[in-house]
Protein backbone atom coordinates (compact mmCIF):
# COMPACT_ATOMS: atom_id res chain seq x y z
CA UNK A 1 0.00 0.00 0.00
CA UNK A 2 1.33 3.42 -0.84
CA UNK A 3 0.62 6.69 0.85
CA UNK A 4 -2.60 8.28 -0.28
CA UNK A 5 -1.99 11.35 -2.38
CA UNK A 6 -4.54 14.10 -2.71
CA UNK A 7 -4.86 17.80 -3.28
CA UNK A 8 -7.61 19.94 -1.82
CA UNK A 9 -9.35 22.33 -4.15
CA UNK A 10 -11.10 25.54 -3.15
CA UNK A 11 -14.55 23.95 -2.93
CA UNK A 12 -13.26 21.17 -0.68
CA UNK A 13 -11.45 23.61 1.61
CA UNK A 14 -14.63 25.69 1.88
CA UNK A 15 -16.71 22.63 2.67
CA UNK A 16 -14.34 21.42 5.38
CA UNK A 17 -14.30 24.93 6.82
CA UNK A 18 -18.07 25.05 6.88
CA UNK A 19 -18.31 21.62 8.48
CA UNK A 20 -16.00 22.83 11.23
CA UNK A 21 -17.94 26.07 11.53
CA UNK A 22 -21.23 24.33 12.19
CA UNK A 23 -19.67 21.76 14.51
CA UNK A 24 -17.86 24.36 16.55
CA UNK A 25 -20.99 26.47 16.74
CA UNK A 26 -22.62 23.65 18.68
CA UNK A 27 -19.53 22.83 20.71
CA UNK A 28 -18.99 26.41 21.84
CA UNK A 29 -22.66 26.71 22.77
CA UNK A 30 -22.15 23.72 25.03
CA UNK A 31 -19.07 25.36 26.52
CA UNK A 32 -20.90 28.68 26.96
CA UNK A 33 -23.51 26.87 29.06
CA UNK A 34 -20.77 25.38 31.22
CA UNK A 35 -18.89 28.59 31.93
CA UNK A 36 -21.84 30.99 31.75
CA UNK A 37 -20.11 33.25 29.24
CA UNK A 38 -20.48 33.82 25.53
CA UNK A 39 -17.86 32.02 23.52
CA UNK A 40 -16.69 33.21 20.15
CA UNK A 41 -14.68 31.36 17.61
CA UNK A 42 -12.71 32.45 14.63
CA UNK A 43 -13.24 31.28 11.08
CA UNK A 44 -11.69 27.81 10.91
CA UNK A 45 -8.55 27.34 8.88
CA UNK A 46 -8.01 24.31 6.70
CA UNK A 47 -4.41 23.48 5.93
CA UNK A 48 -2.85 20.58 4.15
CA UNK A 49 0.75 20.43 5.18
CA UNK A 50 3.79 18.35 5.83
CA UNK A 51 3.83 16.46 9.14
CA UNK A 52 6.95 18.33 10.24
CA UNK A 53 5.15 21.68 10.02
CA UNK A 54 2.27 20.68 12.30
CA UNK A 55 3.97 21.37 15.69
CA UNK A 56 4.47 25.00 14.62
CA UNK A 57 0.72 25.26 13.93
CA UNK A 58 -0.16 23.95 17.39
CA UNK A 59 1.84 26.36 19.47
CA UNK A 60 5.07 28.04 20.38
CA UNK A 61 7.96 25.62 20.77
CA UNK A 62 8.67 26.66 24.35
CA UNK A 63 5.10 27.04 25.49
CA UNK A 64 3.70 24.52 27.93
CA UNK A 65 0.02 23.95 27.38
CA UNK A 66 -2.82 21.66 28.33
CA UNK A 67 -3.93 19.26 25.64
CA UNK A 68 -7.10 17.17 25.66
CA UNK A 69 -7.07 14.53 23.02
CA UNK A 70 -9.73 12.18 21.67
CA UNK A 71 -10.00 9.80 18.78
CA UNK A 72 -13.15 9.09 16.83
CA UNK A 73 -14.01 6.05 14.78
CA UNK A 74 -16.72 4.91 12.43
CA UNK A 75 -16.94 5.16 8.67
CA UNK A 76 -14.27 7.80 9.03
CA UNK A 77 -11.72 8.14 11.80
CA UNK A 78 -9.53 10.88 13.09
CA UNK A 79 -8.25 12.94 15.98
CA UNK A 80 -9.64 15.85 17.95
CA UNK A 81 -7.30 17.96 20.05
CA UNK A 82 -8.02 20.92 22.31
CA UNK A 83 -5.14 23.12 23.39
CA UNK A 84 -5.52 25.53 26.29
CA UNK A 85 -2.81 27.98 27.36
CA UNK A 86 -1.79 28.01 31.01
CA UNK A 87 -3.75 31.16 32.00
CA UNK A 88 -6.90 29.88 30.37
CA UNK A 89 -6.73 26.64 32.30
CA UNK A 90 -6.38 28.54 35.56
CA UNK A 91 -9.42 30.59 34.68
CA UNK A 92 -11.42 27.63 33.47
CA UNK A 93 -10.65 25.81 36.69
CA UNK A 94 -11.67 28.85 38.71
CA UNK A 95 -14.99 29.20 36.89
CA UNK A 96 -15.90 25.56 37.20
CA UNK A 97 -14.50 24.55 40.59
CA UNK A 98 -14.13 27.90 42.36
CA UNK A 99 -10.46 27.16 43.02
CA UNK A 100 -8.55 30.47 42.99
CA UNK A 101 -5.04 29.14 43.44
CA UNK A 102 -2.35 30.11 40.96
CA UNK A 103 -0.71 26.77 41.26
CA UNK A 104 -0.85 24.70 38.14
CA UNK A 105 -0.67 21.20 39.46
CA UNK A 106 -3.24 18.82 38.18
CA UNK A 107 -4.69 16.32 40.56
CA UNK A 108 -7.04 13.55 39.56
CA UNK A 109 -10.11 15.74 40.06
CA UNK A 110 -8.86 18.65 37.96
CA UNK A 111 -7.52 16.43 35.21
CA UNK A 112 -10.84 14.71 35.09
CA UNK A 113 -12.69 18.04 34.94
CA UNK A 114 -10.61 19.21 31.97
CA UNK A 115 -11.03 15.87 30.24
CA UNK A 116 -14.77 16.14 30.71
CA UNK A 117 -14.79 19.58 29.07
CA UNK A 118 -12.96 18.05 26.11
CA UNK A 119 -15.44 15.20 26.11
CA UNK A 120 -18.48 17.50 25.98
CA UNK A 121 -16.96 19.75 23.31
CA UNK A 122 -15.91 16.84 21.13
CA UNK A 123 -19.22 15.09 21.67
CA UNK A 124 -21.28 18.05 20.51
CA UNK A 125 -18.94 18.59 17.59
CA UNK A 126 -19.12 14.97 16.49
CA UNK A 127 -22.91 14.80 16.83
CA UNK A 128 -23.13 17.61 14.28
CA UNK A 129 -20.73 15.79 12.00
CA UNK A 130 -22.83 12.65 12.31
CA UNK A 131 -25.96 14.52 11.26
CA UNK A 132 -24.33 16.35 8.38
CA UNK A 133 -22.46 13.36 7.04
CA UNK A 134 -25.10 10.78 7.80
CA UNK A 135 -22.77 8.41 9.58
CA UNK A 136 -22.26 6.98 13.04
CA UNK A 137 -19.14 8.07 14.86
CA UNK A 138 -17.84 6.75 18.16
CA UNK A 139 -15.52 8.78 20.32
CA UNK A 140 -12.80 7.46 22.57
CA UNK A 141 -12.27 8.44 26.18
CA UNK A 142 -10.41 11.75 26.45
CA UNK A 143 -6.70 11.84 27.30
CA UNK A 144 -4.91 14.59 29.11
CA UNK A 145 -1.40 16.03 28.82
CA UNK A 146 0.29 19.10 30.25
CA UNK A 147 3.45 19.65 28.27
CA UNK A 148 5.20 21.31 25.34
CA UNK A 149 2.75 21.76 22.46
CA UNK A 150 5.12 19.98 20.10
CA UNK A 151 5.46 17.00 22.42
CA UNK A 152 1.70 16.66 22.89
CA UNK A 153 1.05 16.42 19.16
CA UNK A 154 3.82 13.83 18.72
CA UNK A 155 1.86 10.62 19.36
CA UNK A 156 -0.92 11.87 17.07
CA UNK A 157 1.54 12.62 14.26
CA UNK A 158 3.18 9.25 14.77
CA UNK A 159 -0.13 7.48 14.22
CA UNK A 160 -0.89 9.54 11.14
CA UNK A 161 2.68 9.36 9.86
CA UNK A 162 2.32 5.65 9.29
CA UNK A 163 0.03 6.38 6.35
CA UNK A 164 1.17 9.72 5.00
CA UNK A 165 3.68 12.55 5.01
CA UNK A 166 1.08 15.21 4.31
CA UNK A 167 -1.95 15.67 6.52
CA UNK A 168 -5.04 17.85 6.69
CA UNK A 169 -5.37 20.11 9.72
CA UNK A 170 -8.61 21.91 10.48
CA UNK A 171 -8.14 24.45 13.26
CA UNK A 172 -10.05 27.22 14.96
CA UNK A 173 -9.43 29.43 17.94
CA UNK A 174 -12.17 30.21 20.43
CA UNK A 175 -12.35 32.72 23.25
CA UNK A 176 -14.63 34.44 25.69
CA UNK A 177 -15.89 37.70 24.28
CA UNK A 178 -13.96 40.76 25.35
CA UNK A 179 -11.30 38.80 27.15
CA UNK A 180 -8.11 37.26 25.96
CA UNK A 181 -7.83 35.27 29.14
CA UNK A 182 -10.03 32.36 28.38
CA UNK A 183 -9.16 31.00 25.00
CA UNK A 184 -8.32 27.73 23.42
CA UNK A 185 -7.70 26.05 20.12
CA UNK A 186 -9.58 23.29 18.43
CA UNK A 187 -7.96 20.88 16.00
CA UNK A 188 -9.54 18.25 13.84
CA UNK A 189 -7.07 15.95 12.15
CA UNK A 190 -8.82 13.36 10.01
CA UNK A 191 -6.79 10.20 9.49
CA UNK A 192 -5.02 10.32 6.11
CA UNK A 193 -7.04 7.33 4.94
CA UNK A 194 -10.32 9.08 5.87
CA UNK A 195 -9.91 12.39 4.04
CA UNK A 196 -11.22 11.03 0.77
CA UNK A 197 -14.18 9.38 2.51
CA UNK A 198 -14.95 12.56 4.38
CA UNK A 199 -15.02 14.59 1.17
CA UNK A 200 -17.13 11.92 -0.50
CA UNK A 201 -19.66 11.99 2.35
CA UNK A 202 -19.96 15.73 1.80
CA UNK A 203 -20.63 15.09 -1.87
CA UNK A 204 -17.46 16.72 -3.13
CA UNK A 205 -15.17 13.72 -3.35
CA UNK A 206 -12.60 13.53 -6.11
CA UNK B 1 29.19 33.40 17.78
CA UNK B 2 27.60 29.98 17.84
CA UNK B 3 25.45 29.10 14.91
CA UNK B 4 22.31 27.30 15.88
CA UNK B 5 20.68 24.83 13.51
CA UNK B 6 17.16 23.68 14.12
CA UNK B 7 15.73 20.40 12.94
CA UNK B 8 12.10 19.39 12.65
CA UNK B 9 10.33 16.04 12.61
CA UNK B 10 11.78 13.65 10.01
CA UNK B 11 14.84 15.81 9.45
CA UNK B 12 18.51 15.31 10.19
CA UNK B 13 21.53 17.56 10.01
CA UNK B 14 25.31 17.56 10.43
CA UNK B 15 27.13 20.07 12.64
CA UNK B 16 30.74 20.89 13.42
CA UNK B 17 32.91 23.55 15.06
CA UNK B 18 30.84 26.27 16.60
CA UNK B 19 27.53 25.04 15.33
CA UNK B 20 24.92 23.58 17.64
CA UNK B 21 21.85 21.58 16.66
CA UNK B 22 18.51 21.85 18.43
CA UNK B 23 15.25 20.03 18.25
CA UNK B 24 12.17 21.29 20.07
CA UNK B 25 9.27 19.44 21.60
CA UNK B 26 10.26 15.80 21.45
CA UNK B 27 7.38 13.79 22.80
CA UNK B 28 7.15 10.21 21.65
CA UNK B 29 9.63 10.98 18.89
CA UNK B 30 13.29 10.10 19.41
CA UNK B 31 16.16 12.54 19.09
CA UNK B 32 19.28 10.74 17.94
CA UNK B 33 22.81 12.10 17.93
CA UNK B 34 25.77 10.35 16.30
CA UNK B 35 29.18 11.85 16.97
CA UNK B 36 32.83 11.41 16.07
CA UNK B 37 34.84 12.57 19.14
CA UNK B 38 38.08 12.99 17.18
CA UNK B 39 36.71 14.94 14.24
CA UNK B 40 34.23 16.73 16.49
CA UNK B 41 31.52 16.36 13.90
CA UNK B 42 28.07 15.19 14.87
CA UNK B 43 24.65 14.66 13.37
CA UNK B 44 21.18 14.85 14.89
CA UNK B 45 17.92 13.34 13.68
CA UNK B 46 14.31 13.77 14.85
CA UNK B 47 12.83 10.31 14.32
CA UNK B 48 9.07 9.88 14.06
CA UNK B 49 8.53 6.16 13.53
CA UNK B 50 10.32 2.85 14.11
CA UNK B 51 10.08 1.49 10.60
CA UNK B 52 8.58 2.03 7.25
CA UNK B 53 5.09 0.74 6.63
CA UNK B 54 3.43 2.32 3.71
CA UNK B 55 4.72 5.85 3.33
CA UNK B 56 6.42 7.00 0.19
CA UNK B 57 9.95 5.60 0.41
CA UNK B 58 11.44 8.44 -1.63
CA UNK B 59 10.87 11.15 0.94
CA UNK B 60 11.78 11.85 4.54
CA UNK B 61 14.18 9.06 5.21
CA UNK B 62 15.08 10.43 8.65
CA UNK B 63 11.45 9.76 9.52
CA UNK B 64 12.33 6.15 10.42
CA UNK B 65 14.89 4.89 12.91
CA UNK B 66 16.73 2.51 10.59
CA UNK B 67 16.96 4.80 7.59
CA UNK B 68 17.91 7.76 9.79
CA UNK B 69 20.87 5.88 11.25
CA UNK B 70 22.00 4.72 7.80
CA UNK B 71 21.74 8.22 6.34
CA UNK B 72 23.55 9.88 9.23
CA UNK B 73 26.42 7.39 9.20
CA UNK B 74 26.81 7.79 5.46
CA UNK B 75 26.96 11.58 5.73
CA UNK B 76 29.38 11.48 8.66
CA UNK B 77 31.74 9.20 6.75
CA UNK B 78 31.53 11.52 3.75
CA UNK B 79 32.52 14.35 6.09
CA UNK B 80 35.64 12.43 7.06
CA UNK B 81 34.50 10.62 10.21
CA UNK B 82 35.62 7.08 10.93
CA UNK B 83 32.82 4.53 11.40
CA UNK B 84 34.61 2.87 14.31
CA UNK B 85 34.87 6.08 16.29
CA UNK B 86 31.16 6.91 16.10
CA UNK B 87 29.14 7.00 19.32
CA UNK B 88 25.46 7.74 19.80
CA UNK B 89 23.21 9.46 22.32
CA UNK B 90 19.45 9.23 22.36
CA UNK B 91 16.66 11.17 24.05
CA UNK B 92 12.87 11.19 23.87
CA UNK B 93 10.38 8.39 23.37
CA UNK B 94 8.07 9.52 26.13
CA UNK B 95 4.53 8.29 26.62
CA UNK B 96 2.63 11.57 26.30
CA UNK B 97 -0.84 10.25 27.05
CA UNK B 98 -0.30 7.63 29.68
CA UNK B 99 -3.11 5.33 30.82
CA UNK B 100 -4.95 3.50 28.10
CA UNK B 101 -3.63 5.68 25.34
CA UNK B 102 -5.16 3.78 22.53
CA UNK B 103 -8.44 2.20 23.39
CA UNK B 104 -9.74 1.42 19.94
CA UNK B 105 -6.71 0.53 17.91
CA UNK B 106 -5.75 -2.99 18.70
CA UNK B 107 -2.09 -3.85 18.72
CA UNK B 108 0.22 -5.39 21.25
CA UNK B 109 1.86 -3.07 23.77
CA UNK B 110 0.73 0.13 22.18
CA UNK B 111 3.43 2.45 23.37
CA UNK B 112 4.82 4.36 20.44
CA UNK B 113 7.54 6.09 22.39
CA UNK B 114 8.94 2.78 23.55
CA UNK B 115 8.74 1.32 20.05
CA UNK B 116 10.78 4.25 18.76
CA UNK B 117 13.45 3.79 21.44
CA UNK B 118 13.80 0.08 20.76
CA UNK B 119 13.96 0.57 17.00
CA UNK B 120 16.65 3.25 17.37
CA UNK B 121 18.75 1.03 19.66
CA UNK B 122 18.39 -1.84 17.23
CA UNK B 123 19.39 0.28 14.23
CA UNK B 124 22.48 1.52 16.09
CA UNK B 125 23.47 -2.00 17.12
CA UNK B 126 23.20 -3.12 13.53
CA UNK B 127 25.75 -0.45 12.55
CA UNK B 128 27.86 -1.36 15.62
CA UNK B 129 27.55 2.10 17.13
CA UNK B 130 27.75 2.22 20.93
CA UNK B 131 25.24 4.27 22.91
CA UNK B 132 27.16 6.68 25.14
CA UNK B 133 24.14 8.16 26.85
CA UNK B 134 20.38 7.97 27.04
CA UNK B 135 17.54 9.98 28.48
CA UNK B 136 14.50 8.14 27.27
CA UNK B 137 10.98 7.18 28.27
CA UNK B 138 8.98 8.82 31.01
CA UNK B 139 5.88 10.90 30.47
CA UNK B 140 7.28 14.34 29.71
CA UNK B 141 8.38 16.18 26.58
CA UNK B 142 11.94 17.28 25.95
CA UNK B 143 13.88 19.87 23.97
CA UNK B 144 17.42 18.86 23.06
CA UNK B 145 20.57 20.71 22.11
CA UNK B 146 23.79 19.14 20.85
CA UNK B 147 27.27 20.65 20.81
CA UNK B 148 29.61 18.75 18.44
CA UNK B 149 32.70 20.37 19.97
CA UNK B 150 32.16 18.77 23.36
CA UNK B 151 29.80 15.96 22.39
CA UNK B 152 27.41 17.14 25.06
CA UNK B 153 23.69 16.59 24.63
CA UNK B 154 21.69 18.98 26.77
CA UNK B 155 18.15 17.93 27.57
CA UNK B 156 15.58 20.49 28.71
CA UNK B 157 12.68 18.61 30.20
CA UNK B 158 9.29 20.28 30.07
CA UNK B 159 9.31 20.23 33.87
CA UNK B 160 12.19 22.74 33.79
CA UNK B 161 14.80 20.18 34.69
CA UNK B 162 18.02 20.27 32.62
CA UNK B 163 20.13 17.18 32.05
CA UNK B 164 23.45 16.70 30.30
CA UNK B 165 24.58 13.42 28.80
Amino acid sequence: MTAEKFELDRVQVDALQELCNIGLGHATTAMAQMVGKTIYFEVPRVTKCDLSKVPALIGHEREIVVGIYLRFHGQISGNILFIFPRESVLLLREIITGDHSEELVFDEYQTSMLKEIGNILAGSYLSVMEKLLGMRLVQSVPWFAFDLAGAIIDPILIQMGEDADQIVVIEAEFSVRGSDQLRGKFYLLPDPTSVRLLLKAMGIGA
Amino acid sequence: MKKSIRIRISQYCLARNLEIIKSFGLGSCVGLVIWDPKKKIGAMAHILLPSQHNSDPAVNSAKYAASAVALMVEELIKAGCHPERLVAKIAGGANMFPRRFNLFDAGPGFNIGRRNILATRKALAKKKIAIAGEDVGGERGRTIEFNPRTGELKIYQSTGEVKKI
